[in-house]
């Protein structure tokens, strides 16, 4: 687990990152249901293609917390919406949250306290350790998709360090940009 | 005055150590070494560890929420603009870190560096290291850098976008000898020649009253960094531009209200 805090909000952000998880479908599940142990932001690593993009729609979600201007029902959901470059909510829950068959994901749990008061026993998979080094996510990206979602341009399978900083800079315009 | 716009501008950054830059009539900047999202132990797109605050603070003399529409817009086109500019490979300017609309907050990279003076590597700045040294204020390395952001200027007038502001202030040289545009706050989206021709005017009585001594060839070197990315078909569009210049250049940046 890493834990991280933002200078200018109170919250403590627990970042899980698990593999091979295998029940899926029953989160998902869950997750519709509203069941209250299930109150984690679930994000699909696939999606996720640098620390930085991941923060800043962590950012927003917080700023829009602390404004009390949430779009979605709660700072869970706000931080996938966060991470969507469109204003469609359902899209942006479908695109970056999990489906049956993820079996590997990020799971952020937003805090009051600095102590871990939940468990994640609902999780059938291994958890790992959270790369904080930007360039490691990018091995379980898939760009295609991510290239469709965020209007990248022309695809390029690969990517030299101007391409990765340059992808970087336009998830983020697009990130802190949306709706407004 | 500016004290209270200090502490505002606090209340929406708390823990974030903030130094003032500089203050115009619409915002302040700050400067700060905390990112707001990234911790510190991690290098961003430069390998600078400054980042800059733009705060536009509320305008107690216009109604509220007048001022907060306002302020919201001015913060959004702006970080609009940084966003189409990151597309436009041709043209160096800051990267977009952050936005708090409602609270007129931009986030941006920070620029440049220290001049031997301490202060910091505008054009203006450097330019003026050379006054009154001939020898020094006209040499090819002058020329090339006044050429550059030329180009710089003709790159974004190429891409229908003027930047409403342009000063030798506004220009900024990073170490690698880059010119950067800084201040989109008065900038827009334009087809039109008169833009683009009021865009030059304006850096030509800037330089003419920033820099006296050598304005003359100031320009003509800014105006032959700005023609040289116009090439082939852009010829014609080049010409349009530069017969508005003169035009402009006659009558002031102002058309005439008569009639």
């Amino acid at each position: 687990m890493t834990q991280i805090k933002f200078p200018q909000f109170p919250q403590f952000i627990n970042i899980h990152r698990f593999t091979n998880v295998l029940n899926s479908s029953e989160i998902k599940e869950n997750l519709i249901k509203g069941n209250k142990d299930y109150d984690f932001a679930f994000i699909n690593t696939k999606l996720i293609f640098s620390q930085s993009q991941l923060y800043s729609a962590i950012y927003r979600s917080l700023l829009e917390l602390n404004n009390n201007n949430l779009r979605t029902k709660n700072i869970h959901s706000e931080i996938l919406f966060c991470l969507s470059p469109i204003n469609n909510i359902m899209e942006a829950l479908k695109n970056f949250g999990i489906q049956n068959s993820t079996f590997d994901f990020i799971v952020i749990k937003i805090s009051d306290n600095l102590e871990i008061d939940y468990n994640l026993n609902i999780i059938n998979g291994e958890e790992i350790k959270f790369e904080q080094i930007n360039n490691e996510l990018i091995k379980f990206v898939d760009l295609k998709k991510l290239y469709k979602i965020y209007k990248l341009g022309t695809f390029k399978e690969v990517l030299n360090n101007e391409d990765i900083l340059l992808i970087n800079q336009k998830i983020i315009n697009s990130i802190q940009l949306r709706g407004q | 005055m500016s004290d209270t716009i200090i502490e505002n501008a606090k209340s929406h950054l708390r823990n974030i150590q903030v130094t003032v830059v500089s203050q115009g009539a619409e915002a302040i900047i700050f400067q700060t070494t905390q990112h707001p999202y990234l911790p510190s132990s991690i290098s961003t797109s430069s390998e600078s560890l400054k980042f800059i605050i733009k705060y536009r603070p509320p305008k107690t003399y216009r109604h509220r929420t007048l001022d907060q529409q306002l302020t919201k817009h001015r913060t959004i086109s702006e970080a609009r603009i940084l966003q189409k500019l990151t597309n436009i490979a041709e043209v160096n300017a800051p990267s977009l870190i952050a936005i708090d609309s409602r609270n007129g907050i931009l986030w941006m990279e920070h620029i440049g560096y220290e001049l031997a003076n301490k202060d910091i590597s505008s054009l203006k700045n450097w330019l003026w290291q050379f006054n009154h040294d001939e020898s020094k204020a006209l040499t090819n390395e002058v020329q090339d850098t006044l050429r550059a952001v030329g180009r710089q200027i003709g790159e974004l007038h190429k891409n229908d976008l003027v930047h409403g502001d342009l000063t030798s202030s506004n220009i900024i040289l990073s170490e690698n000898s880059k010119a950067f545009l800084i201040d989109f706050g008065l900038s827009s989206q334009s087809t039109l020649n008169e833009d683009k021709a009021v865009d030059l005017y304006v850096l030509e009585r800037a330089i003419l009253s920033t820099h006296p001594l050598y304005s003359y060839e100031y320009n003509k070197w800014l105006l032959e960094g700005y023609s040289s990315v116009f090439s082939g078909k852009q010829e014609t569009k080049l010409k349009e531009i530069l017969r508005r210049y003169e035009d402009v250049r006659l009558r002031g940046r102002k058309r005439s209200m008569l009639g």
